[in-house]
């Protein structure tokens, strides 16, 4: 079933077309990765998605609601949640005043946050102010808000950025076993992660879509290669 | 009952050390005490704005001076009773605040500073032009202290009607504060672009903080009119809505009773000072820029971080059973 359905997104700054006539759509509970290099407008996608920016032209259905007007906070609501590429917390207070401001607009109850902390193995830090913690676990505090949205579908943008291997490894379990109950879509620069994790890649490349399929269709695209992993 | 909560229960020590204030009969300091307990709640009002929700406003003294205007007119000219007129001299706060909230709050940092700014002034230009009303510049004299419901004519009765509202107000912003909508404040404050992405509107916050704050400063204006007896203009001017965020500073605008304690300092100052100094303005900029700059975190960085230090040099551990200061 249709999770989201993006129709000719376009957006520009200026001259430069950062997204141009995106359009693709999000099966519930598939895992999708977004990748390209660097300028493909991969974060301008998620922030036209979640209503960070306004597109200039485009719709955007979730789950069969035109969401293309909505404030992001009434996104948020509906169920799309995002985290952020550099890690974007409220540094003043602790873990778990930062799953409670995102649980009072979502619900979730206390135990449920405590359960959270404990999934994310953040319980030792419960009193610990986000500015303190070291940048592996804020990432891990970014997760616990956006699981604590209980979102229906979750966009990531770049979760494994600067996490040691093996924090990497435990993300990738984490995020396969998310995926089962949540619909995710993630952007990554990683390809172990990305194609360890992805039931389905998209690729962008100066803001459109080149390529879109199972990962081993991706691997093997010629066009991909070229413009993605630099093979001539 | 144990209270293992530090600031109640140094709220809790302050009430009681502010109750043998009338003992002394001294009426310098009746009313010295009770103008720093007003000044305490301006600053803590202002706080909630400044401190939790990120918002600097230099038009706070608008609500001071609705609140005691307010008191003032209606004491005056509808009801003679205090505890009356400070209960419609808080309630007037509540149009102010929506109207000048729902038409500033949409923009942040430098431009709320300039509207606010602009608005606070709007209101000492209707405060001095509307002389038929508001007597100008000459103000409203013979608020009274006695009325039909409280008297509070002697200095020890409106001493503890101030101590009064001094306890209730501060207790009740610090619970407002540690509560879910107090939550949502101090996310504002921390990072205020995240909030949507977590399903909440920063201008529905920002406008409930106004309204809280606006209530609060506007009680500290109805307060001053009574103990006053008159008010002026002067408290609609610009130059006053910076005196709680000098006393925020000083004090130090990341503790609770941060305010409270910039408050005191201030008042002290202002008061040796202006005895001692013929360039007591000056001294005061001086003395702030000092322990604003020395200090991280104003007097209340000073003394938690002595505290610290002179635990970790003298060896003795002090178990510590009390919440954390800095909320």
């Amino acid at each position: 079933m249709e999770i989201l359905k993006v129709e000719n997104l376009s957006k520009s700054f200026d001259e430069f077309k950062a997204v141009d006539g995106v359009s693709f759509s999000l099966r519930e509970l598939e895992i999708t990765a977004l990748i390209g290099p660097n300028g493909a407008g991969k974060t301008t996608l998620v922030n036209l998605i979640t209503k960070k920016l306004k597109p200039d032209t485009g719709r955007i259905i979730f789950r069969g609601v035109d969401i293309t007007k909505l404030s992001p906070h009434s996104v948020t609501r509906l169920g799309i949640v995002r985290t952020f590429q550099v890690v974007s917390l409220f540094p003043t207070l602790t873990v778990y005043e930062n799953l409670k401001v995102a649980a009072l607009a979502s619900g979730t109850s206390t135990k449920e946050i405590e359960g959270i902390m404990s999934d994310l193995r953040l319980e030792k830090f419960k009193d610990t102010r986000v500015a303190q913690l070291p940048f592996g676990l804020q990432k891990l505090v970014e997760l616990g808000i956006a699981l604590a949205l209980k979102p229906k579908l979750l966009i990531l943008d770049e979760p494994a950025a600067g996490l040691t291997y093996e924090d990497r490894k435990s993300l990738i379990r984490m995020l396969k076993d998310m995926g089962r109950r949540i619909t995710l879509m993630v952007i990554e620069h990683d390809m172990e992660v990305v194609f360890g994790l992805a039931d389905r890649i998209i690729v962008m490349n100066k803001g459109k879509i080149i390529a879109d399929g199972k990962p081993e269709e991706i691997s093997s695209n010629k066009l991909v290669r070229e413009i993605y992993l630099g093979e001539g | 009952m144990v209270i293992r909560d530090i600031n109640l229960a140094l709220i809790i020590a302050l009430t009681a050390l502010l109750l043998l204030v009338p003992l002394t009969g001294d009426r310098f300091y009746i009313y010295i005490t009770s103008l720093f307990m007003i000044y305490s709640l301006f600053a803590l009002s202002y706080n909630l704005l400044f401190g939790y929700a990120g918002l600097l406003s230099f038009g706070h003294a608008m609500f001071f001076a609705v609140g005691a205007y307010t008191t003032a007119l209606f004491t005056l000219k509808v009801l003679r009773d205090p505890l009356a007129g400070l209960v419609v001299g808080v309630l007037s706060s509540i149009p102010v605040a929506l109207v000048v909230g729902f038409l500033t709050l949409r923009h942040t940092r430098v431009y709320f500073a300039i509207l606010t700014l602009a608005f606070g002034m709007l209101v000492y230009a209707l405060l001095v032009k509307w002389r038929s009303v508001t007597g100008g510049t000459d103000g409203l004299i013979g608020i009274p202290k006695r009325g039909v419901v409280i008297d509070i004519s002697s200095p020890t009765a409106y001493y503890l009607f101030i101590l009064t509202f001094f306890t209730i107000t501060t207790i009740g912003l610090y619970l407002f504060i540690k509560s879910r909508w107090g939550l949502l404040v101090r996310a504002l404050g921390a990072n205020e672009d995240r909030l949507p992405f977590t399903g909440r509107s920063p201008l529905f916050i920002r406008l409930y903080t106004f309204l809280v704050s606006g209530l609060t400063a506007s009680l500290s204006g109805s307060l001053y009119a009574i103990f006053m007896g008159v008010v002026t203009p002067d408290i609609a001017y610009w130059t006053f809505s910076a005196e709680p965020l000098v006393m925020t500073l000083l004090g130090g605008a990341s503790y609770y009773l941060g305010p409270v304690l910039g408050a005191f300092t201030f008042i002290i100052l202002t008061t040796i000072l202006a005895r001692y100094a013929e360039y007591w303005l000056l001294l005061l900029g001086l003395a702030v820029i000092a322990i604003v700059i020395g200090f991280r975190g104003g007097l209340g960085g000073m003394l938690v971080s002595t505290f610290y230090t002179v635990r970790e040099r003298s060896g003795v551990w002090i178990r510590w059973r009390y919440s954390r200061l800095k909320i």
